[in-house]
């Protein structure tokens, strides 16, 4: 995963990537105790609007490095990453606004715990929220600043829906 | 098992969960590494396992050979 993670930095400092942020369960792990996942999910903003949203460069960038397409993802490193374009503005504002990790030489860019819970929230799934569940457990969230991105995004009363159903007892 | 043990294993998977939750993210991104190969080698083995399940009862009378089902439909999919 290091080096999965290492290769998609690069791809950003290369400029095949522009802003970008690790989602998903690998994101959540950052945050709270890591769960099993098959794939690595990275969110890219196309911050000049293309008028044809294209990860074709991606592709091609990453088989010059000798990382091959394996269905919708491509296997770097042994892991399946899928290149994902940041088009709900939720999305978009959780990579924009995404933390830089730096450590021991690596460097990666993860959505924020709250960014994580509200796409976990808008996403809907029973594993969403069961990490949402997780997430509230763990106390690792600002929860005014998620109430914020609620707002903002028009899901508070999903929140409420949720916190009905599984949060209270 | 009584209230109070129940209690105390609830306890303890929390301390276990937060031990997990507070380390380094480094050495949760080598765990991921870990957690995958084994969930692979599980579902692997699951489907190994699964597929072909014999049903080795004695045929009733009349019946003919014994079943045999194939329940690799359980094999679950992406986590």
């Amino acid at each position: 995963m290091k080096e999965t993670l290492a290769i998609v930095e690069q791809l950003h400092r290369n400029g095949v990537l522009g802003s970008y942020a690790v989602g998903g369960a690998v994101a959540a792990s950052f945050y709270l105790e890591p769960v099993a996942t098959l794939d690595v999910d990275i969110f890219v903003l196309f911050e000049t609007g293309p008028l044809i949203l294209s990860l074709t460069p991606i592709y091609d960038a990453c088989a010059k490095l000798g990382f091959q397409a394996q269905g919708d993802a491509i296997s770097i490193e042994g892991w399946p990453v899928q290149f994902l374009p940041a088009a709900l503005p939720l999305v978009a504002e959780a990579v924009r606004e995404a933390v830089a990790r730096e450590s021991a030489g690596l460097t990666t860019r993860v959505m924020s715990s709250e960014h994580l819970m509200a796409i976990a929230l808008k996403t809907g799934r029973a594993k969403d929220h069961a990490r949402l569940v997780m997430f509230v457990e763990s106390g690792v969230a600002e929860m005014a600043q998620l109430r914020e991105i609620l707002t903002r995004h028009s899901l508070l009363e999903a929140w409420t829906k949720f916190e009905d159903r599984f949060l209270k007892p | 098992m009584s209230d109070s043990d129940l209690q105390q294993i609830i306890r303890s998977k929390e301390a276990e969960r937060r031990r997990l939750r507070e380390l380094p993210w480094l050495e949760k991104l080598e765990m991921l590494d870990r957690l995958r190969d084994r969930h692979l080698l599980l579902r692997q083995t699951r489907a190994v396992g699964t597929k072909k399940v014999v049903d080795d009862r004695p045929p009733e009378k009349g019946k003919g050979q014994d079943k045999i089902s194939d329940s690799s439909e359980y094999i679950t999919g992406k986590v």
